[in-house]
């Protein structure tokens, strides 16, 4: 058990020094166990220019066990639940090696949304589509792209127009996360309270 | 340890996150040579497996354990096999107060080292010098000096083999001549 902690720790520090690489990772709970990972869309690809958070559950057993890795931001990708986020690859599951760390899978994840695996889906529809109409997948997951996987950078922008108009910080903050980066119905929830 | 700190500060602050990232690798890649590819710590009670990755034992111990269908090194995915391990000994390392807690878990002794024997340095000359002089325990040449170094055991097996060449020659000699 102190050899999990041990080796996550290692692992954020090593996350945190290395910014070339583009991921990162965030502990969410007291107990290291529970982490938001941030993938950035690969290049060329309809992904380019969004930020893809992926919701990381560890337990006791990592590193020989797996991370449970899910995309918390919709993604539209044959290998990845339109619906869930569930996750279709290898390493995350019987390909796992306790050599891998937070750090690779993320950038495997970034590897995956690069290159799609139609023969081994995990949402169909999506697969039949990258099959037999590749114009519109694209155009779907572009749009999925701009719609849902904005860099936080485009909140900061918002969280300052609430700003201007009179509220809080904190206050928008909360109520910009509340309402899922909306900044429409984030006012409305504001001016509601 | 002083320098080193301002060394990092001076990079963070004019030259930029690139430098400061090789800052943290310069610092990191001496211990990282001989950490472990599971944990990530100094390796304890280390080995090294066939394929030359280090582990600490317990560490390697586990995973192979849960691998039902086939052991594979987690780094490369060669074959590991618990008893192929090589075992390193570092100086005045046999003991460590950490073993006690590592003793609690079910993790066998590491395996120990092979032994092979010395190399012979002269063995190639050796063989040009002919059969028969080889044949009568002669040594000749530069590889006399290495011969001492086989144990007690290699020097008698050799010693049985040359005497049943002999016997055997022996043999062959007094079929032909009578």
């Amino acid at each position: 058990m102190d050899g999990t902690f041990g080796r996550i720790q290692k692992e954020l520090k090593e996350i945190e020094h290395d910014k070339a690489s583009g991921v990162t990772a965030e502990v969410v709970s007291d107990n290291l166990l529970r982490l938001i990972g941030c993938v950035p869309g690969p290049k060329d690809t309809p992904y380019e220019g969004g930020v893809f958070k992926v919701d990381i559950q560890l337990d006791a057993q990592y590193p020989f066990a797996p991370p449970k890795m899910k995309f918390m931001t919709r993604v539209w990708h044959p290998n990845v639940s339109s619906q869930s986020g569930a996750i279709c690859l290898d390493i995350l599951k019987d390909q796992w090696s306790p050599a891998l760390t937070l750090k690779t899978a993320l950038l495997s994840l970034q590897a995956l949304l690069a290159s799609p695996q139609p023969d081994d889906p995990q949402d169909a529809v999506v697969a039949n589509q990258y099959r037999s109409e590749k114009a519109t997948f694209d155009k779907t997951a572009r749009y999925w792209t701009e719609a849902f996987a904005r860099p936080d950078g485009d909140d900061e922008a918002k969280i300052q127009k609430i700003v201007d108009m009179g509220f809080d910080k904190a206050a928008a903050v909360a109520a910009l996360k509340a309402a899922g980066g909306d900044e429409n119905a984030a006012l409305e929830a504001l001016l509601g309270s | 340890m002083a320098e080193a700190v301002a060394a990092t500060e001076c990079c963070d602050k004019c030259c930029g996150p690139d430098s400061s990232d090789l800052a943290f690798l310069k610092d990191e890649n001496d211990a990282g040579l001989f950490e472990c590819n599971i944990c990530l710590e100094m390796a304890k009670e280390p080995i090294v497996t066939l394929c030359g990755h280090l582990f600490c034992w317990p560490c390697l111990f586990r995973w192979v354990q849960m691998q039902n269908f086939s052991r594979n090194c987690p780094v490369c995915k060669a074959g590991v096999e618990v008893d192929k391990v090589i075992p390193i000994y570092g100086r005045g390392s046999e003991f460590d107060p950490r073993q006690e807690a590592i003793k609690v878990q079910p993790v066998p002794p590491r395996p120990a080292g092979q032994r092979p024997s010395a190399v012979q340095a002269g063995a190639a000359g050796a063989n040009q010098q002919g059969v028969l002089p080889a044949l009568f325990g002669f040594q000749l040449g530069p590889g006399q000096g290495y011969v001492e170094a086989l144990t007690p055991e290699q020097q008698h097996q050799a010693f049985l083999s040359r005497l049943l060449l002999m016997l055997g020659s022996f043999v062959i000699m007094c079929l032909l001549l009578f």
